[in-house]
């Protein structure tokens, strides 16, 4: 079944609207329907729960159920933490203001999230106690949904938490100082150094007992090398505090009877910036998704992120595709959704939750409103939901087979370099200008380079060139699983002296398999210990400058030339950006994508003859070479093709090419 | 001050960014053509000059330069913070922030002494504001342009312009036609001392039901059915679109008198403030206008013991201006100035 739904919030909801919203959704195209199940709604004051015997919108049995009569399958996401624009994320207030319960900042004092409509202390990720309270909670949504999931129900998909990236306080030195943390902490430097000695050893520290140590709390100006690598095992330990926490999650859930049923963690906004990562996170659930609210001035955002799941994971899922905002959020037009939607499908983005897909307090622009009709907006949607049925676009591929590899190191190294604390962190500062790195100090932190920008330059450059090349590439996140490798031909990674020892075996085996590998500036030197470490030659690499875009793109060009590397399509402008989407080697979808406000003209090159049918608005182009595509301003344009070769395969005259076709 | 089960609803994203579109300067009307239409020149796109966020060493040297729109920059220096004036003209910024090291963490710890979680969503921000100047009051945060210091009214002071201008369990709406149409709408509700409605056109014209088209008629069905699902209605403004924008942008003294005399602009019911507001707009009208005349004469004065006896009958409503110390409609209007 396709990972295709729209989200509905029931509680927000008139119950006799509900049947409504869903036979909307279905006739939308979408084969499931997702929601939250919100603890700190469900918890009424007294402490009692309320799942539908004071409330009638509260009847999450009663919802579940018309959602198997309308025909849908479900997503059920029970938080604990779920945002949704509620009062403290949808926590209770009491779990809230428990200081048992609470993350701690470097002096001991409670973190605050300053989004609306409150401010309010956020929970430890590490905290036994809120642990176990949201173990109670989970025991209270196992009762009321453990006996309706598949096939004893329509329950098919379960998210653990949300987007948890510390409740966006993802300052490396924000949190967690909580003396459950810290012991965590301490168990973590145990594992990875064995004795105190060895810990003296690399931090260059005369700590006496494990109890003497202490977490970093800031970057300091001028730091050598050996304190860079305190603070990177401290971020390190923040992706793993997450991942176990996560894992925890997990493990109490299937506790309460919700098991058996695959699970998903949606990642934020910002996400290089965050102290967690996809590949480990992806050890604690069964699939990794981003979630997207870009307007299309960051088009290149919503490549890249889109890029880097269908590199790590095959496959790009997007928890929470953004239809609409919060109205305290960056205001959009109705457009600029359904371009990041296109987009990020274009880039590979094969599986999605629309959020929201009906309307609800807090929200701007669903396509359906709250008493199930609807709205204009709508109409694009629908057509898209249902071309990506008609396409089986789950089973498409862009076919890349270059890889632009993103060295965990690298990031968690820039994450620890980043100047601000407390509001204006890595994840804001990404989610603002689209870059992990730009809040990184600028100093060299005892290396030859500033290995915690440069890298991103390198590979930024590479990806200019690649784009101009009309050369289709993925991002890899250096931990990506083994299977995730195999279908890239050559693989770029930025270097310094300064290198993950797994990630450059890795690379090794690669070589040694007969993948091409460019790597550069430098040559690898020591490990993440600054030890030294002898890197093995990679067989057949070849070693790459700091690259601009431009001196990049001739290292690429005769790599295009060496390994075969084809171009599905090109297209001009500069401006206008494009892929094309496979059956086989049956070239299926082609996008065409204008982010820019002016409407304009684009030429479009197809490897392959091919007529275009726009799955929108129904326009029709017969092949030529180029086709000559009108594009409006902030439009992605979604052509079904059909290879001219393929005339005789039982097209109608003057009608719409079939969507399920066997191959040229 | 604002609940935290605040219910906002009604809006799709048109009617939303046309309301955002009358006050921010950079969001441009969902749907406005990019060509002007006399001169066939492409209207640049609004702009926001940008914001710099400059973090220095422990030895005062410049460590990271972020620019809001552009990311990092790399060639700021430190000779670059002994002129701001000159930096900010030169890279087309807003403000500038300096930080020197442990600004950001002491401002994040200073503020949970203040903030507990507990407080409304407003007096939140008034302690942070507080907690901002108290950390450029420290040396470590350096702002550009220069914070005015005027005093941050107290929670209490600020609850009461609120209720000034808006009493408990009362509701405030603006509807705003093109033509026949609603082309925007925003009722607000305060109820228990909190706002707690924002409602857009789509719940209202539900609420409604269908209208004749004649605003000057249909403005009376909308402000009984806001008093319907909502309570009673305090201040309703009504208007065409065209005309109220042209009031925002012009600012012209006597331009908001006019059009209420004229219908162009309808207030119903009229709050007591804003009939001061209007008569203090239309004193400034006939001001502007006498001067002309008058020369150098200063006529205002002449009608001062209007504007005083205005002011005299309603003293409470009178003190809206002074206590936010500014003209509200001023601001909205000087807010608007860079509007397409």
């Amino acid at each position: 079944m396709p990972l295709r739904s729209g989200a509905i919030h029931y509680w927000r909801l008139e119950s006799d609207h509900w049947r409504a919203c869903l036979e909307s959704l279905k006739h939308m195209g979408f084969p499931m329907v997702e929601t939250y199940i919100p603890w700190g709604v469900h918890e009424q004051a007294d402490g009692s729960f309320d799942f539908g015997d004071g409330r009638a919108n509260l009847h999450v049995r009663r919802f579940i159920d018309l959602c198997e009569e309308v025909g849908l399958y479900l997503f059920v996401r029970p938080g604990p933490h779920i945002n949704a624009e509620l009062k403290y994320f949808g926590l209770p207030k009491r779990v809230v203001f428990d200081r048992r319960f609470q993350a701690r900042s470097p002096k001991g004092n409670p973190v605050l999230l300053p989004l609306p409509p409150r401010m309010f202390p956020v929970p430890s990720y590490a905290s036994d106690a809120f642990h176990l309270e949201v173990g109670s909670w989970f025991d209270r949504v196992g009762e009321q949904i453990s006996d309706r999931l598949y096939p004893n129900g329509p329950i098919v998909l379960v998210q653990i938490d949300n987007e948890a990236s510390f409740y966006f306080r993802s300052g490396v030195y924000d949190q967690d100082y909580h003396p459950d943390a810290i012991r965590d902490y301490l168990d973590f430097l145990k594992g990875r150094y064995g004795s105190l000695s060895d810990l003296n050893g690399v931090y260059k520290r005369d700590w006496t007992r494990w109890e003497e140590v202490r977490p970093p709390t800031k970057l300091q100006s001028g730091d050598a090398s050996q304190g860079v690598v305190r603070r990177m095992d401290w971020s390190a330990f923040q992706e793993r505090l997450i991942q176990d926490s996560i894992d925890r999650m997990r493990g109490r859930l299937e506790q309460a009877g919700v098991r058996d049923l695959p699970t998903v963690h949606n990642v934020s906004l910002g996400d290089g910036g965050l102290p967690l990562h996809a590949p480990r996170l992806a050890r604690a659930v069964d699939l990794v998704g981003f979630d997207y609210y870009h307007p299309p001035s960051e088009h290149d955002v919503i490549k890249r992120r889109t890029l880097y799941l269908e590199g790590t994971f095959g496959f790009s899922f997007a928890p929470e595709l953004g239809a609409g905002y919060p109205p305290w959020f960056h205001a959009m037009r109705g457009g600029d959704s359904i371009y990041c939607a296109m987009t990020a499908a274009a880039f590979g983005m094969r599986a999605f939750n629309l959020y929201m897909a009906v309307d609800r307090n807090r929200w701007i622009g669903a396509p359906v409103r709250a008493d199930g009709t609807l709205r204009s907006d709508g109409i694009a949607w629908r057509s898209f939901v249902q071309a990506c049925g008609e396409l089986n676009f789950e089973t498409l591929d862009r076919r890349p087979r270059v890889a632009l590899v993103i060295p965990p190191l690298y990031r968690r190294l820039s994450r620890i370099a980043h100047m601000w604390n407390g509001f204006f962190n890595p994840t804001v500062a990404e989610a603002l200008v689209g870059s992990p790195v730009c809040g990184a100090t600028t100093e060299r932190l005892g290396f030859r380079r500033r290995i915690q920008i440069e890298w991103w330059t390198f590979l930024q450059n590479a990806g200019q060139a690649l784009t101009e090349l009309s050369v289709p590439y993925s991002f890899i996140d250096g931990d990506a699983p083994e299977a995730s490798w195999d279908r890239y031909d050559l693989l770029v990674v930025p270097t310094f002296e300064m290198t993950g020892p797994n990630m450059w075996r890795r690379l090794a085996h690669r070589a040694e398999q007969g993948k091409r590998v460019l790597y550069g500036p430098d040559d690898p030197e020591v490990g993440r210990r600054l030890e030294p470490h002898g890197f093995e030659v990679l067989k057949g690499a070849l070693k790459v400058p700091q690259w601009t875009a431009d001196e990049a793109k001739q290292f690429f060009r005769e790599e295009q030339e060496r390994l075969s590397l084809g171009t599905p399509v090109r297209v001009r402008p500069h401006q206008v950006d494009a892929t094309v989407h496979f059956e086989g080697t049956t070239p299926r979808v082609l996008f065409v994508m204008n982010p820019g406000e002016t409407s304009l003209r684009a030429s479009v090159w197809l490897h392959a003859p091919c007529r275009l049918w726009d799955v929108i608005n129904g326009d029709r182009f017969e092949h030529a070479s180029p086709v000559d595509l009108p594009i409006p301003g902030a439009t992605c344009r979604m052509f079904m093709l059909e290879p001219v070769s393929n005339e005789d395969a039982g097209v109608r005259p003057g009608g719409r090419p079939s969507a399920r076709r066997g191959s040229a | 001050m604002i609940s935290e089960d605040i219910d906002i609803r009604g809006f799709d994203a048109v009617h939303w960014l046309r309301l955002l579109s009358l006050f921010v300067p950079s969001i441009r009307e969902p749907g406005s053509s990019i060509w002007s239409d006399e001169k066939k020149e492409k209207i640049p796109e609004p702009t926001s000059p940008g914001t710099l966020i400059i973090s220095l060493g422990f030895s005062g040297q410049v460590v990271n330069a972020f620019h809001s729109q552009q990311g990092l920059l790399q060639d700021v220096t430190e000779a670059d913070l002994d002129d701001l004036d000159a930096l900010a003209n030169s890279r087309d910024l807003r403000r500038i922030f300096v930080l020197r090291p442990g600004a950001l963490d002491d401002l994040s710890e200073r503020l949970v002494l203040h903030v507990t979680g507990h407080e409304d969503y407003l007096t939140q921000w008034l302690a942070l504001l507080q907690v901002v100047r108290d950390v450029e009051d420290s040396g470590l945060l350096t702002m550009w342009p220069e914070s005015n210091r005027i005093p941050l009214p107290s929670p209490e002071a600020l609850e009461q312009v609120i209720e000034l201008l808006l009493p408990n369990d009362h509701s405030a709406l603006a509807v705003l036609w093109d033509g026949e149409t609603i082309w925007t709408s925003v009722v607000v509700t305060r109820r228990q001392g909190e706002l707690t409605h924002v409602v857009g056109p789509e719940t209202l014209t539900h609420w409604s039901g269908p209208l004749g088209g004649d605003w000057r008629r249909d403005y009376r069905v909308l402000v009984r059915a806001v008093e319907h699902n909502l309570g009673p209605v305090h201040l309703g403004c009504f208007g065409q679109k065209r005309h109220f924008r042209k009031l925002l942008a012009e600012n012209k003294p006597g331009s908001w008198a006019k059009s209420v005399a004229t219908r162009d602009l309808l207030v119903h019911p009229y709050a007591p403030y804003s009939v001061v507001a209007l008569g203090a707009d239309a004193v400034r009208g006939a001001a502007s206008q006498t001067s002309r005349f008058f020369g150098r004469l200063e006529p205002l004065h002449l009608l001062g013991p209007v504007a005083n006896a205005l002011r005299n009958r309603m003293d409470r409503a009178a003190s809206v201006t002074q206590a936010l110390g500014f003209n509200p409609l001023d601001l909205l209007s000087d807010a608007s100035e860079d509007s397409p």
